[in-house]
């Protein structure tokens, strides 16, 4: 078992907006162990984002309120550490990518200057010496003429070329953990792949953990080796990547992978989830998502459920997994994917043992 | 037509080099390494800025007049603030421009009225932009109670005119080319403060501001590394314009006898002759050309403004 670095647990997050209380992120709770990618999965508004900007501490002061929860980050509660301290955590230990490689690198400074600061800061060395090391971080996100990019201004890149300037500069202080919030979102898909390759690339290098924040399934898939699902602040199921895309538990998963493009789709039309997200200002009594769910019971309008346990390391929050519920019968593409999950694990028979609608799905 | 070139060009070596290397090969260094110039942020906006022939024109002129304010001792033909003719004579050789009602060179007189003009409107700007800037990174960065509180004090300052208010401070503590600097500089600050609050607060919200406080930067060096470099340009405009108010505002001052006191020349006290009808109408010579002078000075400076805005302005290419 890895070693767990970074441990959320129970965050709540509500913001003061002038419409009232805005519940943003209510008891999500996670483990990142060392070395490991964990995706965190969500449509917008899922609190995906919310969540990690928490461990770094950069939502907007004011109007945002920790409600409750702690992030254990090597014993220490971040949320209670002084800004002082935080500052000497943000950068070198704790490193953030954003979305926009566009707007994300300051357009009066050269990219080398932007990362040569950084590691002066952080690390304490001579401008001259940060300096080779900003032209050594260039060439190692795989930037051709390292010795003159590092002297260009952000203008004279492009976007995919921005992004990896953003990793040199993420990764200029070794640190233990990368959070990602959804760093080839802007970036069209060739690009999109070589950032995801990179970034699995010096994950293995550094022996860093990353937290991986996208809306895009296909990704997850590439890089992930554990997935968390959110919906309307909560995590609804999380497991390794395996578990959750090849025998994912709750029904929202079931929406989200259905609607997932594939080579093989016959149907001029994509699977798409009916109904919008709830409005986060006054949330439904139960489930979430039980306004939307084709397989809601009576239950999920009354209570929220707690998280039933998959296997060691897959859970889900859904009523159905308990043990007196009804079966019912997944989607298609769900069943198809049982079945490739089922011939993974042929040896192991504790799929079996723990699940219920496996055996409709046989039939 | 030449059929000869109808043949595949094999040896085509960009072509080569594209199957052959980096397209098959995902380690292969990423591609797109601009090959331009590097060039600071001064220097594009210096490029920009010399293709506008009427502001580049204007600057010349303007650095023309800061020239003859810095040389006045040289160029000046006779002591502006001595008697050197015969009173308010029409212009003559000797004295190019004439003499005032007690005998001064006119044109003496114009040449050291430049330095009164350049100083207060260069001087006040820097006095206010100085304190503008400081209140307005620390309203707009920091917020909250900081920010209620110099936001209601710039209301307060903005509320009432501002002509009448140096008018009767300058009066109160005595006219001069100091005391109105001076409180031309505290009394000019809000507009430049709310200037500077609106664009850190546009700046603030951009991702590369959120990545300075993710790499674990502390409040100071984002403010003055991060976001003063990038809100400067409207600054830098804004202030432009500045002088060429400034130095209206004082003239008006000089002009009402509350700005410098004579037997100092300045470009607004040489106007103070025109309030007598008689000057106005039969001495030309005498008011011309300080209305000139004014002319001239703040519309180079607003040209060059609008030149800078437009060097500037836009995207940062």
């Amino acid at each position: 078992m890895k070693e767990t670095i970074l441990s959320v647990k129970d965050l709540t997050i509500s913001f003061q907006t002038l419409d009232g209380k805005v519940c943003a992120v209510q008891g999500v709770t996670f483990d990142l162990k060392k070395g490991e990618t964990l995706a965190i999965v969500g449509e917008s508004g899922s609190g995906k984002s919310v969540s990690v900007k928490a461990i770094n501490r950069v939502l907007p002061q004011g109007n945002t309120l920790y409600e409750k929860g702690e992030i254990l980050y090597n014993g220490c509660n971040l949320l209670e550490l002084p800004e002082k301290e935080m500052q000497k955590i943000r950068g070198k230990k704790i490193a953030m990518i954003f979305q926009d490689p566009m707007t994300s690198l300051n357009p009066t400074m050269t990219v080398g200057k932007q990362i040569a600061e950084s590691i002066v800061k952080h690390q304490k060395l001579s401008e001259t010496e940060a300096m080779k090391e900003a032209v050594n971080l260039i060439d190692l996100v795989g930037i051709r003429n390292p010795e003159e990019s590092s002297k260009n201004y952000p203008h004279q890149f492009s976007g995919g070329m921005r992004q990896r300037v953003m990793i040199a500069l993420s990764l200029a202080c070794k640190p233990e953990i990368l959070i990602a919030d959804e760093p080839t979102t802007a970036l069209d898909v060739t690009i999109q792949a070589q950032i995801l390759d990179l970034i699995d690339e010096l994950k293995e290098k550094l022996n860093m953990s990353v937290i991986f924040i996208t809306h895009d399934l296909g990704v997850v898939a590439h890089v992930a080796d554990r997935v968390a699902v959110m919906y309307a602040g909560r995590i609804i199921e999380v497991g390794t990547a395996e578990e959750v895309f090849y025998y994912p538990q709750h029904p929202y998963t079931w929406g989200l992978i259905c609607s997932m493009p594939s080579l093989d789709t016959e149907d001029e039309n994509l699977y798409s989830i009916p109904g919008a997200p709830p409005n986060l200002l006054n949330m439904p009594k139960g489930d979430a998502f039980a306004q939307r769910n084709a397989y809601a019971l009576q239950i999920d309008f009354e209570e929220k459920p707690p998280f039933f346990k998959v296997s060691d390391s897959h859970y889900a929050a859904t009523w159905l997994l308990h043990p007196d519920a009804p079966k019912v019968i997944p989607p298609e593409e769900i069943l198809r994917r049982y079945k490739t999950f089922k011939s993974f694990n042929k040896k192991e028979k504790e799929v079996d043992v723990y699940d219920a609608s496996i055996a409709c799905a046989g039939e | 037509m030449n059929t000869d070139k109808l043949v595949l060009v094999s040896n085509n070596s960009a072509f080569n080099e594209v199957t052959a290397g980096s397209f098959c090969d995902e380690h292969e260094k990423a591609r797109d390494v601009p090959e331009e110039k590097i060039e600071s942020w001064a220097s594009i906006t210096w490029r920009r800025f010399r293709r506008n022939k009427v502001a580049f024109g204007s600057l010349l002129l303007f650095a023309g007049i800061i020239l003859i304010a810095i040389l006045a001792p040289v160029i000046a033909p006779f002591n502006p603030n001595q008697t050197v003719g015969d009173f308010a004579a029409a212009p003559t050789a000797t004295h190019l421009l004439g003499t005032d009602d007690v005998g001064r060179d006119v044109l003496s007189r114009l040449i050291y009225g430049s330095r009164v003009s350049l100083i207060v409107g260069v001087g006040s700007v820097f006095i206010y932009a100085a304190i503008g800037i400081a209140l307005g990174l620390l309203s707009g960065y920091f917020g909250g109670m900081a920010d209620s509180v110099i936001m209601r004090i710039t209301e307060v300052f903005m509320a009432y005119p501002h002509f009448m208010v140096i008018m009767v401070i300058v009066s109160l503590i005595g006219p001069n080319m100091m005391t109105v600097m001076l409180v031309m500089g505290f009394m000019g600050w809000p507009p430049i403060c709310r200037l500077v609050r609106g664009e850190v607060l546009k700046v603030k919200s951009m991702d590369y501001v959120s990545s300075a406080i993710v790499t674990g930067y502390s409040p100071y060096t984002i403010v003055f590394k991060h976001i003063l470099p990038n809100v400067l340009s409207p600054i830098l405009v804004n202030a432009t314009f500045g002088i060429a108010s400034a130095i209206l505002m004082e003239a008006s001052l000089s002009f009402l006898g509350m700005g410098v006191q004579p037997p100092t020349a300045s470009w607004g006290n040489m106007l103070t002759s025109a309030q007598s009808l008689t000057t106005l109408s039969a001495e030309p010579w005498r008011w011309i050309p300080p209305g000139i002078a004014i002319l001239i000075a703040v519309l180079t400076i607003n040209f060059f403004g609008d030149g800078l805005n437009e060097a500037v302005g836009g995207d940062s290419k």
